[in-house]
C-alpha cells in the first residue's frame, strides 16, 4: 500500500514539473530569439556605421595630405599664372603610386592601401580623373575623383566617392613685380594696410 | 478473500487524501498559472517594444541616409529658372498649408520634410516598350554657339541638327516620349567651366535650322517653370539630355492609414509606408548664416526659409515610435519633442530616437 502509494505521487512529481519546465523552455528560447535578433540587428548597425566613419577618415586622411602636396607640386604653375592641376596625383609620379590607367575606380591611382584605424579598420584610398577628354593621367580642369573604401570587423564595409576640386583663385602671375626706388607714402608694404590701428587710446594698460 | 480485500484497500484512496492532494496541486497550478500569465504578458510587451525599436529604427535608417546626402551635386542649381533647393521644412503641419495641404491624412503637429540631391543612378532612359524612340540619353552633345540675348527663345548651337534624327526626333525616358516638334525634354546646361548650371527644357525643334528651343514659362509634370536663363550661359557651353529622373526628390511626412500612424516616403510615385505606428518625426536644422563655417542659428519651430535652405549644416531628427496596442497597467502619453508639446495619456509604450547629422554636401 503504502510502497504504491508513493510510486504515484513520484510520477505526478516528475510530470508536473517537466510540464512546468518546458513552459518556461519555451518562454526562455522565445524571449531569447527576440533579443538575439535585435543583438545581430544593432550590431550589424554598428559595423555599417563604423565603417562609414572609417571611410570618412580615409578621406580626410588624404585630402589632407594632398593640400600641402597640391601647392609644393604646383609651385611652378602658380608661379606662371598657370591654373594648377592633379597630374602629379594621376601619372604616378610620387613613389609607391602607380599612375592611373583609366577614368575608373578599378583602373585609379591608388594612393593609401590598408590604412588603419586602431589596426583594425582600415581603409583604401584611390582617386582617378573625371571625365575631361578621355585622358586617364592629364587633368585639365583641375577636378578628380576621390573614393575611399573602408572594412571593419564584423564584416562591415562603405565606401565614400567625393569630387575633389583644387585650384588658386583671385590671384593673378607675379611677372611684373619691380621695386620702387625711394620711399615715402605709397611706396612701402605697410602703407597699403587701410584698416592699421592708428588709435590706440582704448587699448588696456 | 484476504487478497482481494487488500486490492480493494490499494485501489482507493479515503476522502482526506483526495482533498488534500487537490488543495495542493491547485495550489500549485496556480502558482505555474501565474507565472506563465506574468510571463506571457511581459513577453507580449517586449515583443511591442521590439517592434516598435525596429520601426524608428528603420525610419532613422532611411532619413539619415537622405538627410546625410542632401545638396549633393546640386549647389546653386536651378530647374527650370526655379531654384532648388537641398531641403524643403514645413514645421508642425497643421494640413492647411504648403505641401502638407496636398496630404489628405497628414498627422498635425508633425514635421514635412523634402530632401533633394542630384539622382547619381539615373543615367539609363530604359527602353521603349513600343520600340518607337530611341532613349533620350543616347542624344549627342551640343555646344552653345554664341551668347543668347536675354530675349532669345532659342539656343543656337555648333553642331548639325539633322532633321528626323538626335534632337530633331522623337525619344523615350523612363516612361515619358517627348515628341517633336514640341518635346519639352529637360536638358542640362554647364558653362565651359563648371562653375554654373542649370536645368531647362527645349520646348520646340526649329525646322532646317541648328537651335534648338527654350521658350520661357513651360509646363512640366503640373508645374509652370519660367524657362529663362539660357542667357547667362557664355559661348561654348555645353547641353546634355538630363534624365526625367535625375533629381532625387524624396518627401517624408507622418500619415494616418487607417488609424495606423506611418512613416511616409514619396519619392515622385505617391507615398510609401517606410515605417509603421511613427506617430511624430521633429526635425531641427543648425545653420551657418555668416558663412563662416560655424553653426550660429537654430530652426525647429519655424519653415525654413529660401535663404535658409542652402544654410543648413546640420539637422537633428526626431522620431517616435509607438507600440501597436494599448497596454494594461501602463499608463504614458506622447511626450513634448521640440515644439510639439505632449499628448494625451495612454497606455501605449513609446521609443524615441534622436541623431544628429552633419549635412556632408552643403557648405563645401
Amino acid at each position: 500500500m503504502t510502497r504504491t502509494g508513493i510510486c504515484g505521487e513520484r510520477g505526478a512529481a516528475l510530470i508536473t514539473s517537466l510540464i512546468i519546465l518546458t513552459l518556461l523552455t519555451l518562454i526562455g528560447i522565445a524571449a531569447t530569439n527576440t533579443s538575439m535578433l535585435e543583438r545581430m540587428i544593432s550590431s550589424s548597425e554598428r559595423a555599417h556605421a563604423e565603417a562609414f566613419y572609417a571611410a570618412e577618415a580615409g578621406i580626410e586622411h588624404l585630402r589632407r595630405n594632398f593640400k600641402s602636396m597640391f601647392v609644393e607640386k604646383n609651385a611652378a604653375r602658380i608661379a606662371a599664372g598657370v591654373t594648377p592641376d592633379w597630374d602629379f596625383v594621376l601619372n604616378g609620379s610620387q613613389a609607391g603610386v602607380d599612375a592611373a590607367t583609366d577614368i575608373t575606380f578599378d583602373n585609379g591611382a591608388r594612393w593609401i592601401t590598408g590604412g588603419d584605424l586602431g589596426s583594425v579598420y582600415l581603409y583604401n584610398v584611390t582617386v582617378w580623373n573625371n571625365d575631361d577628354s578621355g585622358s586617364a593621367t592629364d587633368d585639365t580642369d583641375s577636378v578628380i575623383i576621390m573614393r575611399a573604401d573602408a572594412q571593419v570587423p564584423n564584416g562591415g564595409i562603405a565606401s565614400i566617392e567625393i569630387s575633389l576640386f583644387g585650384g588658386a583663385t583671385g590671384g593673378s602671375a607675379l611677372t611684373g613685380y619691380g621695386a620702387q626706388e625711394g620711399a615715402g607714402a605709397g611706396k612701402n608694404y605697410n602703407s597699403n594696410d587701410t584698416g592699421a590701428i592708428t588709435n590706440f587710446g582704448t587699448q588696456i594698460n | 478473500m484476504r487478497n482481494r480485500d487488500r486490492l480493494t484497500n490499494r485501489a482507493g484512496f479515503t476522502l482526506i487524501e483526495l482533498l488534500v492532494t487537490m488543495a495542493v496541486s491547485v495550489i500549485v497550478l496556480f502558482a505555474v498559472l501565474q507565472l506563465f500569465e506574468n510571463s506571457q504578458k511581459s513577453y507580449v510587451v517586449q515583443e511591442e517594444v521590439a517592434e516598435t525599436q525596429q520601426n524608428v529604427r528603420v525610419a532613422k535608417m532611411f532619413l539619415e541616409r537622405d538627410i546625410r546626402m542632401a545638396g549633393a551635386g546640386i549647389p546653386d542649381f536651378s530647374y527650370g529658372g526655379l531654384a532648388l533647393y537641398p531641403f524643403e521644412f514645413e514645421n508642425n503641419v497643421d494640413g492647411s498649408a504648403g505641401q502638407a495641404a496636398t496630404i489628405t491624412n497628414i498627422v498635425a503637429g508633425t514635421d514635412l520634410l523634402v530632401v533633394r540631391y542630384l539622382n547619381f543612378g539615373a543615367a539609363d532612359c530604359g527602353v521603349d516598350p513600343l520600340g518607337a524612340s530611341p532613349a533620350c540619353d543616347d542624344l549627342s552633345q551640343l555646344t552653345l554657339s554664341a551668347d543668347m540675348p536675354p530675349t532669345a527663345t532659342v539656343a543656337d548651337v555648333l553642331e548639325d541638327i539633322t532633321s528626323g534624327t538626335g534632337w530633331d526626333a522623337d525619344c523615350y525616358c523612363n516612361g515619358t516620349t517627348f515628341t517633336q516638334p514640341t518635346p519639352g525634354m529637360p536638358f542640362i546646361i554647364v558653362s565651359p567651366d563648371g562653375s554654373q548650371s542649370a536645368i531647362l527644357f527645349q520646348t520646340s525643334t526649329l525646322p532646317a535650322s541648328d537651335r534648338i528651343g527654350n521658350a520661357p514659362n513651360f509646363t512640366f509634370d503640373g508645374v509652370t517653370y519660367p524657362n529663362k536663363l539660357l542667357n547667362t550661359f557664355p559661348t561654348g557651353s555645353l547641353i546634355n539630355f538630363f534624365p526625367t529622373n535625375g533629381i532625387y526628390n524624396a518627401l517624408y511626412y507622418i500619415e494616418n492609414q487607417s488609424g495606423i500612424p506611418c512613416l511616409m516616403r514619396d519619392i515622385g510615385s505617391g507615398g510609401q509606408v517606410l515605417a509603421e505606428y511613427v506617430e511624430d518625426l521633429q526635425l531641427s536644422f543648425d545653420l551657418d548664416t555668416t558663412g563662416d563655417g560655424a553653426v550660429d542659428t537654430t530652426v525647429n519651430s519655424a519653415d525654413l526659409t529660401d535663404t535658409q535652405k542652402p544654410q543648413v549644416r546640420m539637422v537633428t531628427l526626431n522620431l517616435l515610435g509607438r507600440s501597436p496596442n494599448e497596454h494594461r497597467n501602463f499608463s504614458g502619453q506622447r511626450p513634448a519633442m521640440e515644439d510639439h508639446s505632449a499628448g494625451a495619456a495612454d497606455g501605449f509604450r513609446r521609443r524615441q530616437l534622436s541623431v544628429t547629422i552633419k549635412v556632408r554636401n552643403l557648405g563645401l
